[in-house]
Order: C-alpha cells, then sequence, then structure tokens
C-alpha cells in the first residue's frame, strides 16, 4: 500500500497501525532504487512528500529549556525538517554539513534526497550522518504519542542498526549554525562517489572539538579520544578562535587511526582507510586552525 | 490501486491515474511517449533520465509519479520546437558535443536547469551541474565549451550558431548529420521502441562461477499471470559464437561464468517477467572455478570446455588446443630470438598485468526479435554490425539468409561491445516459444556487467634484448589472455594483439606467444583498439624500463627503435613512406610536453612536498583486425530534386561516420552537403552489405565505396548530359549540382533534369533514375602463418603518441591528470571537430582504465562491483586540465582522400603514458593499472617490500632516475 499523508498525525497513525511493516519514503534515493533492481524493501508506503513544512530549515537561538536545549553547546542553531534536500543543506553556512551535502552524488540526487533519509538508512558511509555527528546534532523524533529529543550520537547502534522505534519519524535536526568546521572526503574519482573516508571537524563556541568518520566503522563514528585529545591541546587564540600545535594535529591523527575500526572490503582496504582517516583529519584541522 | 495526479509538463497541464510503484520515467516513456529520457542504470548514478522538477534536475528513474503529484516538469521535449533548436541545442551541435546521444537529453537538461538558476555560471559551476550525467563517448569537454559558450553569450545578445561549412567539405569542420534527433530527443533508440503486441523478457542469471546444472524447475514460472514463454537451455540446442562456435544461447548442464544467462521468460509486462525469473529454481552442484590465467594455461585437467575439440572454428586463421584451456595460440616468429639476445649486452625481463573492465556504453544492450509466420524473422538490435547478427543467426538456426531481417537504429554507444551476436538469438527464441509475438529484452546495468562481455585481462611477460647504444636485437614476449568462458572477439584479440605486440618498433628478431585462455570469468570480446591498448601498457612500460636500465631517455630510446621506411615489420611486412610517420608523433608530443626540460630535471615536488609532478611519453599503433575478405558497399540513390539518399550499413553508434560519408559524397557528387541524406537506420533488407562496424575501417572502407558509388551517379548524369547536349561526355564537368560542357557553364544541365533521366523538349525520355554502387574489399591481406605468423594482416596502420603530465598527491595516492597531448597519423583528416572530439573521448575514456576501472571479483568468482556505483567510469570532474590532439597528415594513398582511421587509437596507451609519467613522478614502476589511489597510497608506502595490493606488485628500481644523469 502506498499512502500519501498530508499531515505529521496522520502519518504517525499510519506508522502505529502498520509498524515495522511500512517504511517512511521521502526523496526515495535509497527506496526507489532498491524498488527499481526489483527487491521490495517494504510492504507499505508512507509518503512524506505532501505534508507540508517538511522541508524548511530554520535558525534561532537556542533557548530551549535546558532539558530541550540540544545541542547542548549551540548558542544558535538550525532546525532542519526531515525532508531537507543535500541541495538546501549545501547552501547552509555550515561549513562541514555543505561541505558534505555537496559531496552526495550529483545534483539530481542531492535535489531529491533527503537527510533524514540519510540519517535512518544508518549507512556506514552516510556523508550527512557524519557531518552531523560532527556537530552534536539532535534528532527530534515522534510517534503519535508525542516527541522525544536523542542526539544523533545515540542514535547508532550498530550497522544499519539505529534507536528509531518502529512507530517512530525523524521530524527534524537541530545543529549548531556558528560552529567552525571542516569537511573532507575520498572517493575515487571526482564526483558521484562512495566515500572511501570522509572525515568531518568541527569547534564548538566553549572551544570543544569534534570530530566524526564515515566508511570508518559499523557507521558513521564519533571519535571520542581524538576529541577529548583535540579539546585539550586546542590554545584560544587572541581573536578568541582556537588553534593547534602541527605536533597536535599529529597526535591528533595518529589517536584517530588508532581509534576507527574500517574493514577490508572490496570498496577499500582497512589499512588505506585507516591511514586516510588520519590524512583527512589533518587536513580538515588545518582548516579549522586556518 | 491507483491515484490521480495533476502534472504540467513543458507547459501543458496533463492528469493521469497511475499505479504508486510508478516512476515518473516510466509515466514519461510509457504513458505520455516522450522518450528523449533515457533509462540507463535505475539506480541515479549516470543522469540519462534527468528532467527539471520544479526547476530543479531530478533523477526521472528515482522519482515516483505520485510524488511528483502538482510539480511541473520540463523534459528535452520541451526544449523547443523542434524546428527552431534552443541555444543549448544549437550549441551542442556546434561544439560537437554529441557522440552517440544517449546521454545528450539529460546532459541538456542538467544544463539548462544550471542556466535557470545561474546567470553566469563560472567552469567549476558548469563542471558540478554536469557531474551527475555520464557520458561515455565525448570526453565532456566539447559539452562543458558548448555549456560555456551559451552562458557567455547571454550577455551578449543571446548565442548565434557558427556558420555552416561549405564545400570542398573534406578537411573541413562540417557538423553532425544526426545532431537535431539527438539535441532534441527524438532519435529513437531500440531502448525507446515498443512495438504492437510487444511482450518483454527478462532472464535469470547463473549466481555461481562454475556450476553442473542439476535441475531446473520451469513449472511455477510458466503458470504465473502473463507469462507466454519460459525457455531453459535444454530448449536450445544450438551453438553461437562468432569465430569459434563454444557458447549456449541459455547455458545447458554447466554454467561457466557468474552471470550467464541460464533460463529466460516473455510475459505481457516486465514485473511478470521478472516475477516469474524469481519463481524459476534452479538446483546447481557447484564446481571449484578456474580463475586464475596462468593457473588455467597449464591446467589439463581442470577445463573450462571439456569438449574443445568437437566445437566448430575458423580453421586455418584460429587455432585452439583441445584437451587444454587454450582457445587460441597466435605464433610470431621472425629472425632468430637466441641470436638476437646472445648479440645483447643487456637482457631485461618485466612481467605487466591487466585487469578485464567494460566499454560501459550509456544503452545497454537491447533487442527486438519476432518470429514470424512462414519462417520470417525480424531482428531490431542496438547492435554494430546488422549483417554479422544476421550472418551469425543464419549459421546458428541454418535459416536462409534472406528470411531474416536485422535493423539496427541509433545505438547508444558500443565500443566493441556491441559487435558480433549477442540477445538476438535468445529473443528470437523466446518470440518463437510465444507463438510469434514481438518479445524485447533490454539489459538492466548489472547484466550489462554480469552477462554481456568485457574487455579480456592480460598477463604479459616481456624479455627484451637490448646492445649498449640502444637497438633492440630480440624481444621474446608471451602474452596470457583471460579470455573467460567464451572465445567471442578474444581469439582474434589474442591474433591481432600478436601480430602487433612489439609497438611501432623494428624488431630484427621477434618471438610472440598469444595464448587466450579460457577462464571461469564473464567473457571477453572487443573493446576500442582491441589487444593493444593492454600489449601496449606491457611494451611501452617496457621501453621506458628497458632505456632507464640503459640509462638512456626514453624518448632518444624509442626513436632509436621506431619502425622507419624500408624496415619490416614483425610479420615482415615492409614499412613504407605510406604507412605514415611514428617519429613524427613522438616528435610533436614530447616538444609540447616540453620533454627535454623536463626529463632532465628532478621530478618536481610541491612546496609542502605533498604533491609529485612527473611526465610520460608512449606510442601506441593499431590497424584493423578484420578477415582477409571484409568488405562493404554502397549504394546512393538521385530524389526528384537531386538529392541523395545514401544506403549504407556500417552503424554510427556516436564516432561520427555518417557525417564523414556526407562530406566525402557531397564533394565527390558536388552538391551540398545539406542535399546528401544517410537513412539512420540500417536494415539488411534495403541496405547494402557491410562486414562490421569494428577496427576503425569504416570511414576508410566505406568512404572509398562511397566515391566509387558517387562516381557512377556522375557517369549516368554525363552520359544522359552527353545525349542531351549533344557533345562526347569526356567534355562534360560536373559542379554546383550541375553538368556542363568544359568552359562554358552556361551550356550545362542542372541535375535535377536529370536525377529521374533526362527528358527532351517534345516528350521523349532517355537515361533512367541515376543510381550509383560502390564497393570497398581487403585486397591482399593474408592469412598468417600457422607457425611463424607472417603474411600481411591488415591493411592500413596507424601510429601516433601520447605525452602527460601528471600530479600523485603523495598523502592519498589520488593522481591528477593536468596535460596529455596526443598526436596521430591520420593521413588525412576528413572532419577537424569529429576527430578531434574522437581524441578528446579516446583519451578520457583510456583515463578510466588508466585510474579507476577494473572488475572486482571474489574468491569464488562473483563479480563484485557490477554496477555504475562501485564500477567508476569518469565524470565530469575527472578529466584533465589540458588535452591537445594534434594531426599528422601522411597520406595513406588507398585511403579516402588519404585517410586511416583513427577511431579507436586515442584510448590505446593511454594507461601506458600515465604509468610511465608515475614513474618519473615517483621513482616508482608499477606493473598492472588502474593506478587508482589505494594502489598508488599503497605503492607509495610500501614499494620495495613484498607488499601486493590487490594483486599490484610493484618495485623501485635501484636506479630509479640513472636516466637523468645520462649514464649508463
Amino acid at each position: 500500500m502506498f499512502f500519501q499523508p498530508h499531515t505529521i498525525e496522520e502519518a504517525l497513525a499510519l506508522k502505529r497501525e502498520h509498524g515495522a511493516a511500512a517504511s517512511f519514503i521521502a526523496g526515495g534515493t535509497d527506496l526507489i532504487v532498491m524498488m527499481n533492481r526489483g527487491r521490495c524493501p517494504a510492504k507499505n508506503y508512507i509518503d512524506l512528500s505532501h505534508i507540508p513544512g517538511l522541508d524548511e530549515i530554520k535558525r534561532a537561538r537556542n533557548d530551549n529549556p535546558p532539558a530541550d536545549r540540544m545541542p547542548p553547546g549551540a548558542a544558535e542553531i538550525y532546525t532542519a525538517g526531515c525532508c531537507a534536500t543535500f541541495s538546501r543543506l549545501a547552501e547552509l553556512p555550515v561549513t562541514c554539513l555543505a561541505g558534505a551535502a555537496l559531496s552526495v552524488g550529483g545534483p539530481q540526487i542531492r535535489n531529491r534526497g533527503t537527510i533524514a533519509g540519510n540519517i535512518v538508512s544508518a549507512s556506514p558511509a552516510g556523508d550527512g550522518s557524519t557531518a552531523l555527528l560532527s556537530l552534536d546534532a539532535a534528532l527530534e523524533l515522534r510517534n503519535a504519542n508525542g516527541p522525544r529529543l536523542l542526539s544523533l550520537r545515540d542514535f547508532f547502534l550498530d550497522y544499519r542498526k539505529t534507536a528509531l522505534a518502529d512507530d517512530e519519524m525523524i521530524v527534524s535536526i537541530r545543529f549548531p549554525a556558528a560552529w567552525k568546521s571542516a569537511w573532507q572526503k575520498l572517493g575515487k574519482r571526482g564526483a558521484m562517489n562512495i566515500s572511501m573516508v570522509c572525515c568531518s571537524c568541527a569547534v564548538s563556541e566553549s572551544g570543544r572539538f569534534y570530530a566524526a568518520f564515515g566508511s570508518a566503522g559499523p557507521s558513521p563514528m564519533k571519535a571520542r579520544r581524538t576529541e577529548e585529545f583535540l579539546t585539550g591541546a586546542a590554545v584560544r587564540t587572541g581573536d578568541g578562535g582556537m588553534t593547534l600545535s602541527g605536533k597536535a594535529i599529529d597526535e591528533a591523527a595518529r589517536i584517530a587511526q588508532e581509534e576507527v575500526q574500517p574493514i577490508d572490503d572490496f570498496r577499500g582496504g582497512a589499512d588505506y582507510r585507516r591511514a586516510m582517516a588520519g590524512v583527512l583529519l589533518k587536513r580538515a584541522l588545518r582548516q579549522i586552525i586556518a | 490501486m491507483k491515484s490521480m495526479i495533476t502534472l504540467t509538463i513543458n507547459g501543458q497541464r496533463t492528469a493521469l491515474e497511475v499505479p504508486p510503484s510508478r516512476t515518473l520515467l516510466e509515466l514519461l516513456k510509457g504513458d505520455l511517449h516522450l522518450t528523449g529520457a533515457k533509462l540507463g542504470c535505475g539506480i541515479g548514478e549516470c543522469g540519462t533520465c534527468t528532467v527539471i522538477m520544479n526547476g530543479r534536475p531530478v533523477n526521472a528513474c528515482l522519482v515516483l509519479a505520485v510524488e511528483a503529484d502538482g510539480s511541473d516538469i520540463r523534459t528535452i521535449e520541451g526544449e523547443s520546437d523542434g524546428e527552431h533548436m534552443s541555444d543549448l541545442q544549437q550549441a551542442f551541435i556546434d561544439f560537437g558535443a554529441i557522440q552517440c546521444g544517449f546521454c545528450t537529453p539529460g546532459m541538456i537538461m542538467s544544463a539548462r536547469a544550471l542556466l535557470m538558476r545561474n546567470r553566469n555560471p563560472t567552469r567549476d559551476e558548469i563542471v558540478e551541474a554536469i557531474a551527475g550525467n555520464l557520458c561515455r563517448c565525448t570526453g565532456y569537454k566539447p559539452i562543458i565549451e558548448a555549456i560555456e559558450a551559451v552562458a557567455r553569450a547571454r550577455n551578449e545578445g543571446g548565442y548565434k550558431t557558427s556558420e555552416d561549412a561549405h564545400a570542398p567539405y573534406v578537411g573541413g569542420a562540417a557538423k553532425r548529420i544526426d545532431g537535431v534527433e539527438k539535441v532534441t530527443g527524438s532519435a529513437t533508440f531500440v531502448h525507446d521502441m515498443v512495438l504492437p503486441g510487444m511482450l518483454h523478457a527478462r532472464i535469470k542469471i547463473s549466481p555461481c562461477a562454475s556450476a553442473r546444472i542439476v535441475h531446473i524447475d520451469t513449472g511455477k514460472a510458466a503458470a504465473m499471470p502473463g507469462v507466454k514463454a519460459v525457455l531453459a537451455g535444454k530448449d536450445l540446442p544450438y551453438k553461437v559464437g562468432l569465430y569459434l562456435q563454444d557458447k549456449n544461447i541459455l547455458a545447458r548442464d554447466h554454467v561457466r561464468y557468474q552471470g550467464e544467462m541460464v533460463a529466460a521468460v516473455a510475459a505481457e509486462t516486465e514485473e511478470q517477467a521478472r516475477a516469474a525469473c524469481d519463481a524459476i529454481s534452479i538446483q546447481y552442484d557447484v564446481l571449484d572455478p578456474v580463475l586464475d590465467v596462468e593457473e588455467a594455461f597449464a591446467s589439463q585437467s581442470r577445463l573450462v570446455h571439456e569438449e574443445l575439440g568437437k566445437y566448430s572454428w575458423l580453421k586455418g586463421v584460429f587455432f585452439p588446443k583441445p584437451g587444454t584451456n587454450i582457445a587460441h595460440h597466435q605464433k610470431i616468429r621472425k629472425g632468430d630470438v637466441n641470436d638476437g639476445f646472445a648479440r645483447a649486452s643487456l637482457i631485461t625481463q618485466y612481467e605487466f598485468n591487466n585487469p578485464p573492465v567494460q566499454h560501459a556504453p550509456m544503452e545497454t544492450h537491447t533487442a527486438i526479435a519476432q518470429a514470424k509466420p512462414g519462417g520470417m524473422v525480424e531482428i531490431t538490435t542496438s547492435a554494430q554490425s546488422p549483417f554479422t547478427v544476421r550472418n551469425l543467426f543464419c549459421h546458428t538456426f541454418g535459416t536462409p539468409h534472406s528470411k531474416v531481417r536485422v535493423r539496427v537504429p541509433y545505438v547508444g554507444g558500443g565500443f566493441g561491445g556491441k559487435a558480433g551476436i549477442h540477445l538476438e538469438p535468445l529473443v528470437y527464441c523466446l518470440s518463437k516459444a510465444a507463438g510469434g509475438r514481438p518479445v524485447k529484452l533490454t539489459c538492466r546495468r548489472e547484466e550489462e556487467f554480469n552477462t554481456l562481455p568485457s574487455r579480456q585481462g592480460l598477463h604479459s611477460v616481456v624479455r627484451t634484448g637490448v646492445t649498449k647504444d640502444g637497438k633492440i636485437t630480440a624481444l621474446d614476449v608471451r602474452y596470457l589472455w583471460d579470455a573467460g568462458a567464451y572465445a567471442d572477439y578474444g581469439v582474434n584479440i589474442g591474433r591481432a594483439a600478436a601480430y602487433s605486440g612489439a609497438g611501432p618498433y623494428t624488431i630484427p628478431n621477434c618471438s610472440i606467444d598469444s595464448y587466450v585462455v579460457y577462464t571461469n570469468k564473464v567473457f571477453g570480446t572487443a573493446y576500442r583498439g582491441f589487444g593493444h591498448l593492454e600489449v601496449l601498457w606491457a611494451i611501452e612500460r617496457n621501453m621506458d624500463l628497458v632505456a632507464k636500465r640503459l640509462g638512456m631517455d626514453p624518448y632518444d630510446f624509442r626513436m632509436n627503435n621506431l619502425l622507419r621506411t624500408g624496415d619490416t615489420t614483425i610479420t615482415g611486412e615492409p614499412f613504407t613512406e605510406n604507412h605514415g610517420r611514428p617519429d613524427k608523433c613522438l616528435e610533436i608530443v614530447a616538444k609540447e610536453i616540453g620533454w627535454e626540460r623536463r626529463w632532465k630535471q628532478p621530478a618536481t615536488r610541491n612546496a609542502s612536498g605533498r604533491k609529485l609532478r612527473g611526465v610520460g611519453l608512449a606510442m601506441l599503433h593499431k590497424a584493423p583486425a578484420m578477415p582477409t575478405f571484409t568488405s562493404c558497399s554502397v549504394v546512393i540513390k538521385f530524389n526528384e530534386d537531386a538529392s541523395v539518399n545514401v544506403l549504407v550499413s556500417g552503424v554510427d553508434y556516436g564516432q561520427g561516420t555518417y557525417t564523414a560519408f556526407a562530406q566525402i559524397a557531397a564533394d565527390e557528387l558536388k552538391i551540398p552537403m545539406e542535399k546528401v541524406h544517410i537513412p539512420w537506420d540500417c536494415d539488411t533488407d534495403y541496405t547494402p552489405y557491410d562486414w562490421q562496424t569494428v577496427a576503425s575501417r569504416l570511414t576508410v572502407m566505406g568512404g572509398n565505396a562511397i566515391i566509387e558509388a558517387a562516381r557512377e551517379c556522375l557517369n549516368q548524369i554525363k552520359q544522359m548530359a552527353s545525349h542531351a547536349l549533344r557533345i562526347s561526355p569526356d567534355y562534360l564537368v560536373c559542379e554546383n549540382s550541375r553538368v556542363h560542357v568544359k568552359g562554358q557553364p552556361s551550356k550545362g544541365l542542372d541535375y535535377k533534369q536529370l536525377a529521374l533521366g533526362y527528358t527532351y523538349p517534345d516528350g521523349n525520355s532517355i537515361g533512367g533514375p541515376v543510381i550509383g554502387h560502390g564497393r570497398c574489399i581487403a585486397h591482399g591481406l593474408t592469412h598468417l602463418h600457422p607457425e611463424t605468423g607472417q603474411g600481411l594482416p591488415a591493411l592500413d596502420w596507424t601510429y601516433g603518441a601520447h605525452a602527460a603530465e601528471i600530479e600523485v598527491d603523495a598523502e592519498t595516492g589520488f593522481i591528477e591528470v593536468l596535460r596529455i597531448v596526443s598526436a596521430f597519423d591520420a593521413g588525412k583528416v576528413i572532419n577537424t571537430q569529429q576527430c578531434r572530439s574522437q581524441v578528446i573521448g579516446g583519451v578520457v575514456q583510456g583515463l578510466g582504465s588508466a585510474l579507476s576501472e577494473k572488475f572486482i571479483f571474489d574468491k569464488n568468482g562473483c563479480f563484485l562491483n557490477a554496477t555504475f556505483k562501485d564500477y567508476k567510469i569518469p565524470t565530469a570532474k575527472d578529466i584533465p586540465q589540458e588535452m591537445r590532439p594534434i594531426f599528422v597528415e601522411t597520406p595513406y594513398p588507398a585511403g579516402p582522400h588519404g585517410a586511416r582511421g583513427i577511431a579507436e587509437h586515442p584510448m590505446i596507451s593511454v594507461p601506458s603514458v600515465i604509468g610511465n609519467a608515475f614513474a618519473d613522478a615517483t621513482g616508482i614502476e608499477m606493473f598492472e593499472f588502474p593506478l587508482d589511489p589505494e594502489t598508488v597510497y599503497m605503492a607509495l608506502n610500501y614499494s620495495g617490500s613484498t607488499a601486493s595490493v590487490a594483486g599490484n606488485k610493484y618495485v623501485t628500481l635501484e636506479t630509479p632516475h640513472c636516466g637523468r644523469q645520462g649514464e649508463p
């Protein structure tokens, strides 16, 4: 069955009814690929493309009550609707996320593919997810009973496994609007690449460093030890920015190379991916402190 | 369940009822008959289906029609009224931005969407806008130039078309004659075709590389809704094959590669056929596959074809060895290699590898066939060679040739992969089993990779003897071709690559053994310059390696040994002044790249030391590989208004031959080019014989036939005019669509007065409709001697050279190609624009092989990267900053206007030149391509150890740059 609800409430009622047997569909750049290949990813589809407003992106001060203030380290945040496309995200002044969005597919895919689709697919190579992890993004999830907020770092559980319940949808994603960040991705050619490895870094207003990697583990991963090291090693500059010594950058790359858990497959070897995680991290950090 | 949707398509509101699973592409093509958008992959990786939805480009294959409800859709059909081209359409024609035309509609839509949103796009923005549209023919550069021209002209009053070419057309830049059809999306490919009553077929392919088929149960499938025919191998007791009949239409008893067709269904809809295929159950007894070519070569117990001895093959040309895996062994013996090595002061031996790769034409293989009452057969197919399809078909089924009709309309790229015969026999058998309804089978992209043939892998061992002063005294080579499961074109590649297998050099003592070896992999076939890109990887890398061991500049070493007038080739063919100038090609590219200066200075690094630059050179050569009796024919018939239709059966699947034909015909007949019409469909019922569209032979042989046909037309015109004007035909000349008395232009007749015969003022008529035919056959070729390979194998050789400058990112292993300069001795450039486009397109295709493309198999022989997602062909972002085609013109006296073929050549030796430049940049010698980032990174970091990545072996020579100091 193919449902076309016009409100979120209708969509969630359908999801409660059908549970795991129904899949939300928006851009379709994953699901329709499967359909075209003769595989049926779900029995029922709930099309979100006719619910108004789900593709909007808003900027606001992060002045919700403390329990609801996510991500906690951001003074100003963007809230992107689940159906915001990569093309829209590529226009934001958030370097890592815009870079990640622009590195997805070609313009055709970016015009259809949505950020929530990228997150729920939980692909280890998810470019958008990796960038959002480095922004300590938070998800607003909702079922028919109401919403809950979940940090993206608690969302990915294992290979293609997430914390999303069968009756839930991602309604929106919140991420910092003004953190300095950088994006690095390595593919096999100039465009239309699945990441061999990708790396996203960001630094919060308070000087905390964040680093995440794609194609470096069973799901997009946060490099916690690397983040701790960088946060400790960084020095505040006169103009209020953060800087890192060359030695610290090298050490961070070394830690990250220990931390990532890439696999060997036909798309790339683990040794190469591990080495590249370090190279990309260094490049991203140099961009951030430049 | 169906939903009502409303779309505005090209400005027109349309209400439709659609099932939820229908994609926008299916809706456009199937329901609305807007066939401009194409299906190239179905997974959003190629962009051929691009349309503009609410102002933004999207892949119509990945949008459900119900999701598009309420949208504004713009397709290629809305780009112009079909009469007046839009600025982009006109610029695509003017800049030669079109070849096969299959990607063109999607490409124009992406460009249009950019221009709608961005008034002044930069080059980078243009490249980004088309980075999601793959093109396998043009190399993107002419496309980028066309879009740039339109963008620039917007601020200057709009794009103005460039002037049309004038007579004489040969040697000019006449625009493609198929331009309008392709930029408007009205060119109809087999992919777009639907016949009344047509059924749709799907195939079931083998999941394992080698297995015995224990049992096939088709009962459930046959009973499913809509199913009209189900076939398995046991139903089809036929053998097919190009030179060696070793293949079944559907696997019988054994499957020999993963992807081999095992069963097939024809049903009312594609979904029904697919469902029925899924319901066929097959029980396999899985065997240990033969995957390693050296092991296959040596083995007499593990055979891919136990019954090789029972097959039929072209005797006297091919030499299979029953009881082994050797499908063909080609020997070349010249002089005495032992003596040659004895006289050498240095003997080297190197081994090289290259993996199988794919043509990846944007249009996958597709065919429609109908078994008609009375034994008539009609086939419409995306094939390169209608007459060869017919001939092989008749050979397999014993059908009289006159009862089989093969039609070939526009073809979306082939590059050799659509030569020979592929889907046609199966589709015919399905039609027959379905009571004679037409059946269509279109391969999905995954099937194109898994099931249809590839370029063969090659393992080469090259032993070279040289004197101190850099003269080659002996060359001993063993080529092991990884043919895959069936011979197809592979045996002929093994043959051609042997007689070309020493490169364009004078080798006094030469021994080559070229073995075509069966393995349990997808089989090989012709691919652009077949065999030559592969052997010239070995030979041209070897030239650099040997030069460095000698302490010589590789340029000088090549110059020392290049073929020159008075030399003989390794098959004993005298090299004459008519063969062309390989030395001149080398000299030109070396000069353009700044070789002398660059080679003498150490490889340059950028400030941070992370980027390494280097330059390289490589030679290339190829002659058309063809049977000794290869021929073609052409008919030119005059129409009432003295325009002409030129009927040919060689296929223009993008390479531009028909435009060259029209130029040659117009010049010869003395008429304007717009009066020359070449009907695009080749049709064995109506167009005259042509052997195959392969081997860069069509412009040469077909051009000659056109000249002969045009001269016959002019003779008929002069004969009639001589009666009417009462003067001997010897005193008549033709010009400007008129025949007149020499020196008296006013005393003459317009062609129009003679096109259907001449009528005197009193009504008496003479002559008749003007119709001429021309022929061309490959005169003077011989079979090669079975023991020595001596003989005359080919008509015309085309020589060329590349020089490249690359930059290696030492941290990531990523190679950027900065510049490639390529020179070819084309004899005569018939069309400057088409030749340039061929070179740029071929070079970029070669870069795909050099840098990113290869088949990856698992240990069981299963093909892992059989999609456009994981098989990476170059995008618009992967082209070199600079590509320069240069042409030398040493006439080939037996070619039309002195022309030689050049369509395949640009791709040859591109991996070699990159490999050589890489060694210059890094000091590391690579023996296998592609030089993808991981391979390069590992080589940079682990060379000198015994490590090997993805099967690639690499070494650092002890004295990598000894040539620099000029010391031996």
